[in-house]
């Protein structure tokens, strides 16, 4: 079930915390609502399931309206049929296992033989047959999340929220977590609505990404389309690392206009407005030999050998710029290079 | 699929009627009577008509009588303040910090005193140093040691406040001294400072606001107890405050506008003690009591552990042990000392009708009282934890005041509050019923908000997400973690309704006379063998009750 949301927004106080987003969470895939610590993407979530209530916009759920501002409608959160994992899992320490991931069919009223199959159904899907019957408060952090999944799968719910849910769990079991949160969404075919402030995670979990900041979804896209062309200088900061140059010059070639970054020139990419800032990835960069013609001159003053790919930061006549290269060629600071890059991964940023 | 579910009553509606209905019910039972305190202080009611006067103020603040039970009270609640302090920080210091004997078994029978009632303790003192007859001096005596201890004086009021206090600040030193993070000592024995250095230059200031606290809260206690003062000082009339307003209700006509007045009295000298601790703390609480505890490294004492263990014990002997003995004693002879030690006595003392039905009087008022005080409780704390309504705070505020208002004052008030109106609450058990929710709540309301607290919010939203109503949830989710607390007040509630005896002795009827009640005529026909056994089947109440709340929270803690 797709999600929609119009004009959605709520203040605490005097701080607005959500101002009018308009999104549509597509059906049938994951959706990350990614942003630094007060954005607005927790509450945002927390509004779709009830547990907030917005000052003023409209969510539907599966075209069944669940809040709108006038005339008011308010269907409270037992009510929406959505399941969601919680950043502290919240899983119930007064009742086993089996208690905890029943609890949603209990609350629908089904027989006791459902209860069993589908508990055990669910389950097995998260490999934790073995420890129904284990209180909730012998689990592994690991475990209680895959409680906390299980809970979700048994709900039958087509729309599943996720508050940061892998934040608490060590850097390992995150990955692992992150791939099967994904094999489960592709196999059952559920909408998941995903919320985290680890832009890698946002990458590699996601179909589309959307970027918030100060309460309004800044850029949306796919994960390689919001690495490849980011919008904004925020976006480029936030997905991976760039290169944001504003100190550069404008020119006009033989073939059309062109921009110059010290003794390398380019052809300016599309459109380039004024104003704006140039945005390079370091690992777009290709690192030459020094006082080569035509090549930005750059002197190194800091390296970092991380196994499989040497990082060094260069002072050129454009700023200090992070390049990374996947050579073998040994790098010490106070080296010179020649920098160069392929027109097409200069893009532009505001 | 557009259908619309609204509920028929709106939520928010309900939830407004519902903090509506609490705060009522606060103000007549909180707020009325500490306001009638203050009125009748400086109103006179004729004929059901208020007319101001100054008399009462001027009566009192020109007798000399209340200026001597003013200097008395502070004297004797600062001496007994200050030995609860003493020996408080002591003992939590050994239980929590040295390797001494036994220490964990000791530190839970040196909280036990808190459940021996004030009164009984006195009775106990009464018997164990009254002069010539008071066992101690009798042993004296019989040895030829040429001492007389008495225990009918300040010092002997202070005496025996100041060890039965002892445990209040002992455990919130105790809690102080367990949340402190080890690695803060370590830190600064690393850096150079030797173990006593570490001790005064980190540790002590540390636990300073905690150690303050504690002195507070038995200087407050002390300036309200009733039971306590006038045990041991009707038979020379040293009149503290608190005697003085029940002299006051036993004039005829009862001297209202007296008690009134020093009523306020009290109030003020609580509140001025609260303010003080304030004022020295303000910006230097350290660290939170209700914290996660640390397991500190203790000290290895060598042979100094002999010492602190003998003073433990010393302690539980005096707090618990020889007041058990010589009521024993005293309950199993004919008359005091008779020397003649039979069963025959225990049962005819206990075995009268009056025992049994003012047993059940107090049984019937204390758990209906704790049931409601913790009903009323449970709804504040989850109205004021888990809802954003305005008025929330207000409701907390107010439901918290009587918490600085000693009972024997809170009682004057409930008493004003009710006596000139033609409900029949006045002169019924319904009385006594109000003034134990209206001065009890509060401590309801402090325990269960804790555990609320510390209940992740999540717990209960997964269920209302997983289709559970706000009802549901209640039942099977907050309810369920939060009921060691819940039952815990209870216990707690109903084993000081089962003794309270400062604001009974104002309220209580023909219909309501409890067992506290009965015991304090005991005391004042002086009879005290039977007072002994009477006091032995109420400190066993206590214990009884102190055990199972120990159990609760020993199996179950949140």
């Amino acid at each position: 079930m797709p999600i929609e949301v119009t004009n959605l927004s709520k203040v605490f106080g005097p701080v607005p915390v959500l101002r009018g987003i308009d999104e549509t969470f597509a059906d049938g895939e994951i959706s990350v609502l990614l942003g630094a610590s007060g954005c607005g993407k927790t509450t945002t979530l927390r509004c779709i399931a009830g547990l907030e209530r917005p000052d003023a916009g409209t969510i539907a759920i599966g075209g069944r309206t669940v809040y709108r501002d006038v005339p008011p409608v308010f269907v409270p959160v037992e009510r929406r049929r959505i399941a969601m994992v919680f950043q502290s899992y919240a899983i119930w320490p007064h009742m086993t296992v089996f208690q905890n991931v029943s609890l949603p069919l209990r609350a629908a009223g089904a027989d006791r033989r459902t209860i069993a199959q589908k508990v055990g159904e669910a389950l097995d899907l998260v490999d934790l047959s073995d420890l129904a019957a284990r209180s909730a408060t012998k689990l592994s952090g690991g475990q209680q999340q895959r409680v906390a999944l299980a809970r979700c799968i048994v709900s039958g719910s087509p729309v599943i929220l996720m508050d940061e849910p892998l934040s608490n769990l060590d850097a390992n079991l995150r990955i692992a977590m992150r791939a099967e949160i994904r094999n489960l969404q592709r196999r059952l075919g559920q909408m998941i609505l995903f919320v985290t402030h680890d832009q890698e995670e946002a990458m590699s979990i996601a179909d589309t990404i959307y970027l918030l900041r100060d309460g309004a979804v800044v850029q949306k896209g796919s994960p390689r389309d919001f690495y490849e062309n980011p919008q904004t200088r925020y976006a480029a900061e936030f997905l991976g690392r760039a290169n944001i140059i504003e100190r550069f010059a404008r020119a006009d070639g033989a073939a059309g206009p062109q921009i110059r970054l010290g003794d390398l020139a380019l052809p300016s990419p599309p459109d380039l407005p004024e104003g704006a800032s140039l945005c390079i990835r370091p690992e777009k960069w290709r690192a030459g030999p020094p006082d080569t013609a035509g090549t930005l001159a750059g002197r190194i003053v800091e390296t970092r050998y991380v196994g499989d790919r040497l990082e060094f930061v260069a002072d050129t006549p454009v700023g200090r710029l992070s390049v990374v290269e996947m050579s073998d060629v040994e790098r010490r600071p106070g080296d010179r290079v020649g920098l160069n890059v392929a027109p097409r991964d200069v893009k532009w940023v505001r | 699929m557009t259908a619309i579910t609204a509920p028929r009553v709106s939520p928010r509606l309900s939830a407004a009627l519902g903090l509506a209905l609490l705060l009522a019910i606060v103000v007549v039972l909180v707020l009325a009577p500490l306001i009638m305190i203050l009125l009748r202080a400086v109103f006179d009611s004729t004929a059901g008509a208020l007319v101001p006067t100054g008399r009462h103020i001027v009566a009192v603040l020109s007798g000399a009588i209340y200026w001597q039970a003013l200097a008395s009270t502070i004297a004797v609640a600062a001496v007994a303040a200050a030995l609860a302090t003493l020996l408080g920080t002591a003992l939590a210091w050994i239980f929590v910090r040295t390797t001494t004997f036994g220490r964990a078994v000791l530190e839970q029978v040196a909280q036990m005193p808190i459940f021996i009632p004030p009164f009984v303790g006195a009775v106990a003192w009464a018997l164990l140093l009254a002069p010539r007859v008071g066992a101690v001096n009798r042993i004296f005596a019989m040895l030829g040691i040429p001492l007389e201890l008495d225990v009918y004086t300040h010092g002997g009021m202070a005496w025996v406040m100041g060890i039965y206090l002892a445990p209040y600040v002992m455990m919130i030193v105790a809690a102080a001294l367990r949340s402190i993070d080890p690695s803060l000592e370590e830190a600064a024995q690393v850096f150079g400072l030797g173990r006593l250095q570490t001790a005064l230059r980190i540790t002590a200031p540390l636990i300073a606001p905690a150690i303050l606290s504690g002195a507070v809260l038995a200087f407050t206690i002390a300036v309200g107890l009733f039971g306590t003062p006038v045990v041991l000082g009707w038979s020379r009339q040293i009149l503290l405050l608190t005697s003085r307003i029940w002299i006051g209700a036993q004039a005829t006509p009862p001297d209202y506008g007296t008690m009134a007045v020093l009523s306020v009295w009290l109030i003020v000298l609580s509140l001025a003690a609260t303010a003080a601790q304030r004022y020295a703390l303000a910006g230097r609480s350290y660290i939170t009591v209700t914290g996660k505890g640390f397991r500190p490294r203790p000290v290895e004492l060598g042979h100094w552990s002999a010492l602190t263990f003998a003073l433990s014990l010393l302690y539980v002997i005096l707090a618990i042990a020889a007041p058990l003995v010589v009521l024993g004693v005293a309950a199993l002879s004919a008359y005091t000392w008779s020397g003649h030690l039979s069963l025959a006595n225990l049962a005819t003392a206990l075995g009268s009708d009056d025992v049994w039905t003012t047993m059940q009087t107090s049984v019937v008022i204390s758990a209906l009282a704790a049931t409601l005080a913790v009903a009323l409780g449970l709804a504040i704390a989850w109205v004021t934890s888990r809802t954003r309504l305005p008025g929330r705070q207000a409701l907390e505020y107010l439901v918290l005041l009587p918490i600085s208002v000693p009972g024997i004052a809170f009682g004057v008030g409930v008493m004003f509050a009710w006596i000139d109106l033609s409900v029949a609450v006045y002169g019924t058990a319904l009385i006594i019923l109000f003034a134990f929710i209206g001065r009890f709540t509060a401590y309801a309301v402090r325990s269960i908000s804790a555990s609320l607290v510390q209940l992740h919010p999540e717990l209960e939203e997964s269920a209302r997400v997983f289709g559970y109503g706000p009802l549901r949830t209640f039942a099977r989710i907050t309810l369920p973690l939060i009921l060691p607390s819940v039952l815990a007040s209870w216990i707690l509630l109903f084993s000081f309704f089962m003794t309270e005896l400062s604001m009974v002795i104002l309220l209580y009827s023909e219909q309501s006379r409890m067992f506290s009640i009965l015991s304090f005529e005991v005391w004042n026909v002086g009879d005290f063998s039977r007072l002994a056994a009477l006091s032995l089947l109420q400190t066993s109440i206590g214990l009884t009750l102190a055990v199972a709340l120990k159990s609760i929270f020993g199996q179950k803690a949140v």
